[in-house]
Parts: structure tokens; sequence; C-alpha cells
């Protein structure tokens, strides 16, 4: 998968998932976004592994910053 | 389109109850406020599905009349205290779908989305009939490791009546299967699963042609993460379909027994302190109160509404030989008539009165917000020791818990931190100018307690190490 198809999947979940319209980014962050909460994190991260068949560990979830990180994530597991 | 507000309205206690009698959701996190105490909420808070309902039932007059809902999606976003104003806001409405939002103060605290059309094909869903048909009267104590493939059937335990009486309109526009339905859903989470500690996250449910009409909302345990505490169940109501997601949430936390903390404190360590634990009913006050009883010292501990706990905290001190009485305080009230019952001159004072931490903000800096943790930490400190000195206490050393927040700053605590760091100053000049009063202040970590418990179980410090350093090596001078 190569980076511009995973930010297209990505926008996918995000198009599901959020209620606003909210477009991926490398630089955006959770706090860009008003109903991105932590309790919300949680789950989106499940619709993110759901999408791409992938299974995140706790501290990777931590660990990425921004949505950049999230797609870098995604694509190491998914290799 | 901008938001238009469409009403407002509060959910009074009587209003909880009735609730809960219609949906047989009787969680204490909205009915008892002892027990709402003791979560993550701190106050009993309103079922996520009664606002919803309320929601639809104000809804309905605005939405096409050719129209039936065929879905709706929704997201609980923030606890909505009892008491509290909230306010409807319509986002969207056009031939095909409905937005729609509730806000407290200013924050959104329920997103909701309606896609309106025909309803779907008939649900196949291979829920088990041979399951238990479940009429829980008390909420499951579950943990996310017994979801893992849970399926049942939660009887629907009210009738068409009453919820054509309570939602009329909703009703109208959703059938009173649907309203039912979804009734069944707050039953599944508030007293299923997860049950007694659980937090309702949001649902996407459809409308499908009737199979049968059995009075049970089915369900089957999709996903239980034990990573984030997780739980989706597939749903089956009648003529309804769909997926609730719910999180699993921290028990009330359990401070240190005497026993165990026993060997960390000399028998006769503070055996000449008359202490007063401001706040010592549960978290760094009730260990706080133990520690001290367990050097020698008389223990008086305060409670504002905990009175169950202050005697439960006094309880286990006597057993084990040490000297506590329990005291009726609010640090909000002046205290001179509150203290009338101390019938010894009290040498320390450790100061654990907060109100709930982690709180739902809709902007930087709420004045409000500040003003409700400056009375806590900055007013009701400094009246209370004033107090103790107008009525004879001869010196008084004093322990402040202040934050290491006022540092490190995390986002959304900016009220928190100022009031925290108001308190430092106001000790600093208590210490200079006053000299019947020391005040050690220390800057705790985040310990583990009901405030500041989470789902996903941050990392906190040793609440035992914390508290046994702050009054003992320290602070020499509370001995």
């Amino acid at each position: 998968m190569t980076s511009p198809q995973a930010y297209e999947k990505l926008q996918n979940v995000f198009d599901n998932f959020f209620f606003g319209d909210v477009k991926v980014a490398p630089d955006l962050e959770a706090k860009d976004v008003e109903e991105w909460d932590s309790l919300l994190h949680m789950s989106l991260i499940l619709a993110v592994e759901d999408e791409f068949k992938i299974r995140f560990g706790v501290g990777e979830v931590e660990s990425f910053q921004n949505v950049g990180d999230l797609v870098d994530l995604i694509l190491a597991k998914a290799k | 389109m901008n938001p238009v507000h469409l009403s407002s309205r509060r959910f009074e206690s009587q209003d909880q109850l009735e609730f809960a009698r219609i949906s047989s959701d009787w969680n204490p996190i909205h009915m008892d406020a002892l027990a709402a105490r003791r979560t993550q909420a701190g106050a009993p808070v309103v079922h996520g599905i009664h606002l919803l309902l309320w929601s639809l039932e104000t809804l309905a007059g605005q939405l096409p009349e050719n129209q039936d809902v065929s879905s709706m999606r929704v997201r609980f976003n923030a606890f909505v205290y009892v008491g509290e104003t909230v306010d409807l806001f319509l986002g969207g409405l056009d031939a095909g779908s409905c937005s729609f939002h509730i806000q407290v103060d200013g924050a959104i605290v329920c997103r909701a989305m309606l896609k309106l059309g025909p309803i779907g094909s008939p649900v196949a869903y291979p829920a088990s009939e041979s399951a238990e048909l479940l009429r829980p009267d008390e909420p499951n104590e579950r943990t996310i490791e017994d979801a893992e493939g849970l399926t049942g059937r939660i009887a629907f335990t009210c009738t068409e009546d009453q919820v054509l009486e309570m939602f009329p309109y909703a009703c109208t526009k959703l059938t009173t299967d649907w309203v039912r339905s979804l009734l069944a859903t707050t039953t599944l989470v508030g007293m299923v699963c997860p049950g007694l500690y659980s937090v309702y996250s949001g649902l996407t449910i459809s409308a499908s042609e009737q199979i049968s009409r059995p009075e049970e909302l089915q369900f089957e345990v999709a996903l239980a993460d034990t990573r984030f505490k997780l739980v989706r169940m597939k749903v089956l109501g009648p003529g309804v379909a769909g997926t609730v997601e719910a999180a699993f949430r921290m028990p009330p936390t359990d401070q240190a027994s005497i026993a165990s903390i026993a060997s960390l404190i000399k028998p006769d360590e503070f055996k000449d302190a008359v202490a007063l634990v401001v706040g010592g009913t549960r978290g760094m006050g009730e260990l706080t109160a133990k520690l001290l009883a367990t050097g020698g010292a008389k223990v008086y501990l305060t409670y504002a509404v905990g009175h169950d706990d202050a005697e439960r905290v006094v309880s286990e001190i006597v057993n084990s030989g040490g000297r506590a009485e329990s005291l009726h305080y609010d640090v909000l009230l002046p205290p001179s008539g509150q203290l009338s019952e101390l019938t010894s001159e009290i040498t320390h004072v450790y100061y654990f009165a907060t109100p709930q931490i982690l709180r739902r903000k809709s902007a930087l800096f709420v004045r409000s917000l500040y003003e409700e943790f400056h009375a806590f930490y900055v007013t009701g400190f400094y009246d209370l020791l004033q107090c103790l000195i107008e009525g004879g206490s001869r010196t008084i050393t004093a322990f402040y818990p202040s934050t290491v927040w006022v540092e490190e700053r995390p986002s959304g605590m900016t009220e928190y931190a100022m009031a925290k760091a108001a308190g430092e100053i106001l000790c600093a000049d208590l210490n200079r100018f006053e000299p019947r009063v020391r005040v050690i202040v220390s800057r705790l970590p985040r310990v583990l307690t009901d405030q500041t418990s989470t789902i996903m179980g941050v990392s906190t410090a040793d609440a035992v190490a914390i508290m046994v350093e702050a009054i003992t090596h320290q602070g020499h001078a509370l001995r």
C-alpha cells in the first residue's frame, strides 16, 4: 500500500466516523478536531484497525502525535 | 447552515427516576449521588438515551412528514450532570438527513445524525433464542474479559402505552418498538454489559422491516477490546438492528488498608498530634488519615457528603487501635459553627478538600470553574486556618497538597493549575507573615484515586510512597 492509498482509505474511515467534515492531513492532530476526545480516540483506532486489518499495541497508540504518525504506523503494519 | 437552537431543558432527579422506571437502567451513576461521587463523573449524570429521546421528541415535528427515519448514528461525548441546562441544536436538515447536537455550557456532549428514507430489509441475526431472557434489577459487575462472546436477550420492561405517554412524538416518528429498543440498549449497557462500571459511548441503528415482534432486545458482543476496555455489541430489536458501543470504566479506587501500611510508620511517630484531615474520606485524604492514625495521632477526618465513607475510614482506624472521629465540614461554608464539635486543640491540618478535578470545558479559561477551584484551594484553606487560630490553636502545622500540574500544565487544566498556584502563594505568605502557622507545600504527582482514574488507566504514582514521604521525611515539622 502506498502512502496516498493509505490517506485515501483513512479519509473513508474519518468520513464514516466523525460527524463534522474532517480532512486527513499529515499534521492533523486530535486537538484540531473538536469532537476528537480521548474516548473517541479509542473508538477511532478500532475503526482504523478494522479498515486496514491491522492491530496496534497500546504503546503504539499512545506514541503518535498526528495523522502523519498514524499513517506511518499503518504503512509499517500493513507491509 | 448555522446550528439552530431548538430547545433547552434541565434533567432533575425526578426525571432520572422516571426514566429509570421506564428503561430499567438503574445504574447508580445516574441514580445515587454517593455512588456517582466515586465514579469518574463525580456526580449523577443523565442517561445518554434520555438525552437522545428528548432530542427526538423535540425534533419529530421538524422532520418531513412523508419520510421515515431509516437509521441513526449517535455519539455521547461527555457526561451531562443532573441539574445542568442542556441545549438542543439542529445542525442540518434536508430530504435525506438530519443532524443535531446537544450542548452544555457551550461544549458539545452528544452528536447525532438521522438518515431519512425507506427502511431496510429484514435483518437476519443469529441471536440465540435459548439465551436467558434478562430482566436485571441490579447492575452486573462484569469485567471486559467476561464480556467476550456474551449473548443474551433483554426483556422490554415498559409497555407501549408507557413510552407513548413519555415520548409521544418520538414514537410517532420512530414507532414504539424502536423507542423501546433504544430504551433496552441503555439497560443493556448500564445493567448487563458492561453493567455497573459502564459508559455508553454511542450507537448506530437502522430500521428494518418487521420479521416478528418479540418483546425483547437481543444482543451479541462482537468485540471486547481489552486494550481500550471497549465493547461493541450487535443489537436486534423488533424492527431495528444495529451496533452499540460502550466503555468499561474503572471501579472506585480503594486506598491501602491500615494493615498494609502499618509497617511504614513508627507507632508513636505522630503521638502528640491532633490532626484535622479535611476531605479524609477517600483518596489521598483517606490514606493520610490512616497513616497519621497508625503513627499515633488523634485524627478528625472531615466529609462534605460522604458520611458512609467517613464512617468506614473511622471504623478501620478504630478497629486497628487508632483514634479517629468524623466531622461534617464544608469548606465553602463559614468554618466556625462547623468546628464547634472539636474537643481537642488542633495541631495539624491536612487539606485535601477538592471538587471534581477533571472537567468538561468549552473554552481555555472558564471563569466559573476557576472561581470554584479558588474557593476550595485558596479561600477555604485560609478561612479554616484563621478559624482554628482564632479558636485557640496556639500553632498549626498544615500540609497543603499542590500539584505538579502547576509546572507541567497539561491541556485543559488551566483553572485547576491557576488555583493551586494561588494556593501556593497563600501558603508562602502565611509562612512569611503569620507566625502561628507553618505550611508545608508539596507538589504531588498524579496518583490513583477516584478522581484521577480513567478508562485507559494512565500511569500514576504510588500514593502510599508519596504520602509517607510527604508527612514524614519531607515534613519533619509535622511530627
